[in-house]
């Protein structure tokens, strides 16, 4: 075994340069793998924020326009309220509102407050929960709030815990299906993930005059109630609250839907590519190294060498290559990829001990050896 | 001695089988300096490697002295390449990045010796093929004669008793080739069994007796 240490180095010293390319190209065919996972991810990400899209987008959305220039009097809360009230007393009617972020455990949450027909629309799915759940959802007589929690909670919590949000107790009803996203109208075309999010209610008798334009922006309306619709519109008119706008769902669940699946197969192609390229690269640098040396190991299995020899100096620097090469990766910075580098240095060597078995059984050096005739 | 009996060498499978040797019955004493010839084609480098142990036959005895070689290990058979036999070959089969001293110690690497004794073998034999001044030259350095030595020194740096050519001359200029022959027939005067596979009849007719082998028989001894 030292000898054919010694080989291995003496070997990679008399061809320096040779040396350094493979593991030049070596890791670059790590980086591409790297790129690989990263993109891969991105596109299962897209895919999965395919399904954050509504499941019935027949509906209206009203669009607040302008509305800086509202000004904060008595008058006009009570109109905003007044309009709030129409809205909400539509049946159907659907409220996803995420302008109030909060802290928990000093960590920014998103905070979707929503009425009780947002898991259908959106086919959200819930995890763990209590009894009753969605009637506790919907209302509670006793006072208590009500919270669902993202995925990504459940390493801190159980169903049943309290959590402090701004000086207030929530129970956790449930916890929100791993995976789980919305792409709200009127949002850039964007899907948000809901692994780190939290759902509550939306209790409608504590919204500040401040905050009702707010959620009459969050409130959707089934195409069918396209009169009631226009009530509020005319009540709106005039009284001169706000310049409102009203817009189809559809439409622009269409548009997120088509941006979406654009990336989703932009990160696709990308993906194949560097898997692509960063085999092909592997397998050309196994291959060159095994015809390169193939008469060098004839000459050495003349003069005395084992196949065995042969092998283990094949395995050692390939060994020192990847070591090098994965080092380098790192350097360059790999992050989700590293675990497949690491895996793939295993199965690479793997590969060329299994290559170099079979070439090296039926290899004959004879052949290597032969006289040109 | 060197003994081949019914021996038989098969390539391939099915329709790509291909008979390399069908049978060939040979003996070689020792300290005999025997020429092979034939033509390209006819089996006799197959000949040469399953000689040198490089490759096995697939059926038939081979033996040198009382020991049964097809039957060795491998580990066996790489010694008795080490030890036993030197190989010259016509493309000499050099490693190009090694220089003439690394070439010629290659086969110390699988023996045990200190690196004193290694260096004297070594020097002694660039000395006796005088190589001196290309002793740190690289192939690409040397003319094909130079080569030629570097591998014949090779051949002999763990004292081998088997020498075997292929075609050692084919790639040299006849004044090379003459000056290759002269240092073969010498090491055959010292009691070494020299083997020379050729298809030069001027080179077969310095040997002690030609063997001729087509399509993989041999069919013709002569001295």
């Amino acid at each position: 075994m030292f000898k054919n240490i010694r080989f291995c180095f003496e070997h990679i010293r008399l061809n320096a340069l040779d040396f350094v390319f493979k593991t030049i190209e070596t890791t670059i065919a790590f980086l591409l793998i790297s790129g690989f996972v990263t993109t891969s991810l991105n596109y299962r990400d897209y895919g999965n924020q395919i399904k954050g899209l509504m499941k019935n987008a027949d509906l209206m959305t009203v669009n607040v326009l302008n509305s800086e220039s509202v000004q904060d009097t008595k008058k006009n809360y009570k109109n905003l309220r007044r309009i709030y009230d129409m809205l909400r007393s539509i049946p159907g009617t659907l409220i996803v509102n995420n302008e109030y972020p909060v802290t928990i455990n000093e960590t920014y949450t998103e905070r979707y407050q929503v009425t009780d027909n947002f898991f259908d629309s959106y086919g959200i799915h819930v995890t763990d929960p209590v009894n009753n759940w969605k009637e506790r959802f919907r209302s509670d007589d006793s006072g208590r709030k009500y919270l669902l929690a993202g995925n990504s909670f459940k390493k801190t919590y159980n169903t049943g815990d309290l959590i402090d949000i701004q000086g207030e107790a929530y129970q956790i009803i449930g916890f929100i299906e791993s995976g789980s996203s919305v792409a709200l109208p009127m949002q850039d075309y964007q899907s948000e993930s809901l692994d780190k999010a939290i759902i509550t209610p939306i209790y409608d008798g504590e919204i500040a005059a401040s905050d009702l334009i707010s959620y009459i922006r969050s409130i959707t309306v089934p195409s069918k109630e396209a009169e009631a619709l226009l009530d509020v519109k005319r009540y709106n008119l005039k009284n001169a609250v706000l310049e409102l706008d009203i817009l189809s769902c559809r439409d622009q669940m269409k548009k997120v839907r088509k941006a979406v699946i654009e990336k989703e197969v932009y990160y696709g192609i990308i993906a194949l590519v560097f898997i692509f390229f960063s085999v092909m690269s592997m397998l050309c640098m196994i291959l060159q190294m095994i015809t390169d040396y193939g008469r060098e190991y004839a000459i050495n299995i003349m003069c005395g060498a084992q196949k065995n020899d042969i092998t283990v100096r094949i395995i050692l620097e390939a060994s020192m290559m990847l070591s090098i090469s994965l080092g380098l990766s790192l350097i360059a910075g790999v992050n989700a990829g590293f675990a497949v580098d690491a895996l793939v240095s295993i199965l690479y060597i793997g590969m060329i001990v299994l290559i170099t078995a079979y070439k090296i059984r039926y290899y004959s050096p004879g052949e290597n050896l032969r006289s040109v005739e | 001695m060197i003994t081949l009996k019914n021996i038989h060498k098969t390539y391939g499978k099915g329709n790509n089988r291909l008979e390399a040797l069908k049978g060939v019955d040979l003996t070689i004493n020792t300290g005999e300096m025997l020429a092979i010839m034939g033509a390209s084609g006819s089996g006799k480098t197959t000949l040469l490697n399953i000689i040198g142990t490089i490759d096995r036959p697939t059926s038939g005895e081979y033996y040198i002295d009382s020991v049964r070689m097809d039957e060795l290990s491998v580990k066996e058979m790489a010694v008795f390449r080490n030890r036993v036999f030197g190989f010259v070959m016509q493309d000499y089969s050099l490693i190009s990045h090694y220089s003439a001293i690394k070439n010629i110690m290659l086969p110390l690497h699988y023996i045990k010796l200190s690196r004193a004794e290694k260096k004297l073998r070594v020097m002694r034999l660039i000395e006796a093929m005088k190589l001196e001044n290309r002793k740190d030259a690289l192939p690409s350095q040397m003319s094909g004669g130079q080569k030629q030595r570097v591998a014949i020194a090779r051949a002999l740096v763990n004292d081998a008793n088997i020498l075997l050519c292929d075609e050692p001359t084919g790639a040299l200029d006849s004044v090379t080739a003459m000056e290759i022959m002269s240092i073969l027939k010498k090491l055959n005067s010292e009691g070494r069994t020299v083997v020379i596979v050729t298809h030069d009849q001027s080179i077969a007719k310095k040997c002690d007796r030609i063997v001729e082998i087509k399509d993989g028989i041999i069919f013709n001894k002569a001295n």
